[in-house]
């Protein structure tokens, strides 16, 4: 097996079931949440070991704006670093939209954080990219999915 | 004292990578201005220029959030072990997600007054421009709604229209002028609103709305914007805007009132919800008949566009459920709040309409193939019928009687097809077909074709006098009962 990308992230199949559920049930509005797991996208790949579904705090329309609150963050990253884990990103829902980080989201967004980004069509979700901010661009990048194999398969 | 400060993901390349930074004070300024002075690279990432806390970065010590009791005269103090949190805050959303189109330097100074609103924004702007927008009609809705999305940027514009212009329009369709007189309106709107606007597309379409062209025609659009005068159009553009998912900001006029709403948009009702039927041909008159203040159309049209445009930029409280009457002359808004029905023909969880249908039908407009019994219901007498029959004519004769009268007599080639089933079995029958209705006497017949036509099927008739008129006249070897 080669280099894996850094810029790449491993979604266990659990986590994912969480973001498209919570995706779901939310829809039409926006739903919202923290990714917990180890690695950086730089120099060792983002590997997602939970995801933790967050109230959307915004004050006015949840349709197309979420806010996650700042304290929800303080408690899950305590958590996490509690378990050896970072917090290492973000998801969230596009109800209507496509699976891509708007210009809004571009403006809020922190490099060095991985967003997931979930298109909710009719309440189920059709797609689901992640993206992450290029510092010196200050641009959003793609960044691979890697499928959520054993790391070490054994031959039988 | 000791205390820690944590350090969020994104802040990290700013400390060395460190995930925790031990730093001395007594208070949280003190213990980030020692971090600061650590790392100063952190420093432009927390502080201002001006010292205080950036936007976007909130400070916890333990589970409070201090950053507003920060730089007060005390300061907040801290104990030894305490734990200072970085946290930076999170937010986003689709609003409006970034269309892949820019703006001219031109075009930002065109919009500037748009652009320098929070509300808009180059990222408005940019949904604007992306967005395609039907107006169905070029009169006196569709010329301020035609000029205003047109001069807001609106990057795809299209119009259908298949009339001239009339001097009886030139009192209220501002979007012509006298010398227009005569030439298509199509013609003569492309040419003003490419002239108000050259960096957008006009996409003229002169064709008459029909049940044959309206779906691919609105799959082209983003948003529809119902304009027209005519109830076959405006049941069309509902149903169709329905089935093609479009949201339909509609808007209609009469004499010195107007309305304006948002239908088939966020699970919200459509206009079929509010008027499930058509009222009878000739009971609301048109413009023509009835006449029209030149000013209001200019006002209600204005709405629409309003509409039109929040629904783009996705601000404010769209007019999604409820229906906005402006009364002019008492110069009062109401509002009434319309729910969808579950019952919907359309819209509803159970459609019977899943495609157009003949509207001119539906809405009575095309009478001379029908004629109309004294209650006003379209009816074909036993003779007439009878002669189309053996003239070989198909026809599909329901009978809507019970079972068990049936069984006592029945007209041959009829299928029993009782009132009491109608509702559920409605799914059998084909909107478009054309069936006759016949019962006993011809009262449950005419209840079948009013449930019938609310359901979207054009095209029926009653057999006037039903059975019994078909044993006295037709066939006096039957019972009758």
């Amino acid at each position: 097996m080669g280099m894996t990308d850094p810029r790449s992230i491993t979604i266990p199949p659990e986590a994912e079931a969480v973001m498209r559920a919570h995706a779901e049930v939310t829809y039409p509005n926006e739903a919202c949440g923290a990714l917990v797991g180890t690695g950086d996208g730089v120099n060792e790949p983002w590997m997602v070991t939970s995801a933790e579904p967050a109230p959307n705090e915004f004050d006015g329309g949840h349709h197309n704006r979420y806010l996650i609150a700042p304290a929800f963050q303080v408690q899950v990253e305590r958590s996490a670093l509690a378990a050896g884990l970072d917090l290492i990103g973000f998801y969230h829902s596009h109800p209507e939209e496509q699976a891509r980080p708007s210009e809004y989201d571009r403006s809020h967004a922190w490099a060095g954080y991985a967003y997931r980004v979930y298109s909710v069509h009719a309440a189920k979700v059709v797609d689901g990219n992640t993206f992450t901010l290029d510092a010196p661009e200050g641009t959003f990048v793609p960044v691979a999915d890697l499928p959520a194999s054993p790391q070490q398969q054994t031959e039988s | 004292m000791a205390v820690s400060i944590l350090i969020p993901t994104p802040l990290r390349r700013f400390a060395g990578g460190a995930r925790s930074v031990e730093v001395e004070g007594a208070t949280v300024d003190e213990a980030l201005a020692a971090l600061a002075a650590a790392h100063p690279e952190l420093r432009d990432q927390i502080f201002e220029e001006a010292g205080g806390i950036r936007p976007f970065v909130n400070i916890f010590l333990g589970g409070d959030n201090v950053r507003t009791l920060l730089a007060g005269e005390s300061g907040v103090p801290v104990r030894d072990g305490d734990t200072i949190t970085l946290v930076p805050a999170i937010a986003g959303g689709s609003a409006v997600a970034a269309p892949d189109v820019t703006l001219s330097n031109e075009e930002i100074l065109r919009y500037s007054r748009h652009l320098i609103m929070p509300e808009v924004t180059l990222e408005g702007q940019r949904k604007l421009k992306a967005a395609k927008v039907l107006c169905i009609g070029a009169g006196g809705l569709g010329s301020p709604l035609t000029l205003y999305l047109a001069a807001a940027g609106v990057g795809t514009l299209g119009v259908v229209e298949f009339d001239t212009v009339d001097l009886t329009n030139i009192q209220r369709q501002v979007l012509y002028s006298t010398s227009d007189v005569g030439r298509p309106k199509l013609e003569a709107a492309a040419e003003r609103l490419r002239a108000l606007n050259p960096d957008i597309a006009i996409v003229p379409h002169s064709l008459r709305l029909n049940s044959s062209n309206v779906i691919e025609l609105f799959k082209q659009y983003d948003i529809i914007a119902d304009g027209t005068d005519n109830f076959p159009t405006r049941y069309l553009v509902n149903d169709a805007s329905v089935l093609t998912g479009k949201p339909n900001v509609y808007a209609s006029i009469f004499r010195f009132d107007g309305q304006v709403s948002v239908f088939g948009a966020n699970d919200g009702p459509c206009y079929r919800c509010l008027f499930p039927e058509p009222p009878p041909p000739g009971l609301v008159p048109s413009c023509a008949e009835g006449g029209v203040l030149g000013v209001l159309p200019g006002i209600v049209g204005s709405l629409q566009a309003l509409e039109v445009i929040k629904l783009i930029l996705g601000i404010g409280d769209p007019l999604i459920g409820r229906l906005a009457m402006f009364d002019a002359l008492a110069f009062e808004v109401r509002e009434v709040k319309i729910r969808r029905d579950p019952s919907c023909v359309v819209c509803g969880t159970n459609p019977s309409v899943t495609a157009p249908i003949d509207y001119e039908l539906f809405c009575g407009i095309r009478g001379e193939e029908v004629e109309l019994d004294e209650r006003g219901i379209p009816a074909v007498s036993v003779d007439e019928f009878n002669r189309r029959r053996l003239g070989g004519e198909a026809f599909t004769l329901l009978d809507v009687r019970e079972v068990y009268e049936t069984e006592i007599v029945q007209i041959p080639g009829a299928i029993t097809f009782p009132l009491s089933e109608l509702p559920a079995r409605l799914h059998e029958l084909d909107t478009a077909q054309t069936y006759t209705l016949s019962c006993h006497h011809g009262t449950r017949s005419a209840q079948a074709l009013q449930a019938m036509r609310q359901a979207g099927f054009g095209r029926l008739q009653i057999l006037s006098g039903g059975v019994d008129a078909w044993a006295a006249r037709i066939d006096p070897s039957l019972p009758r009962y």
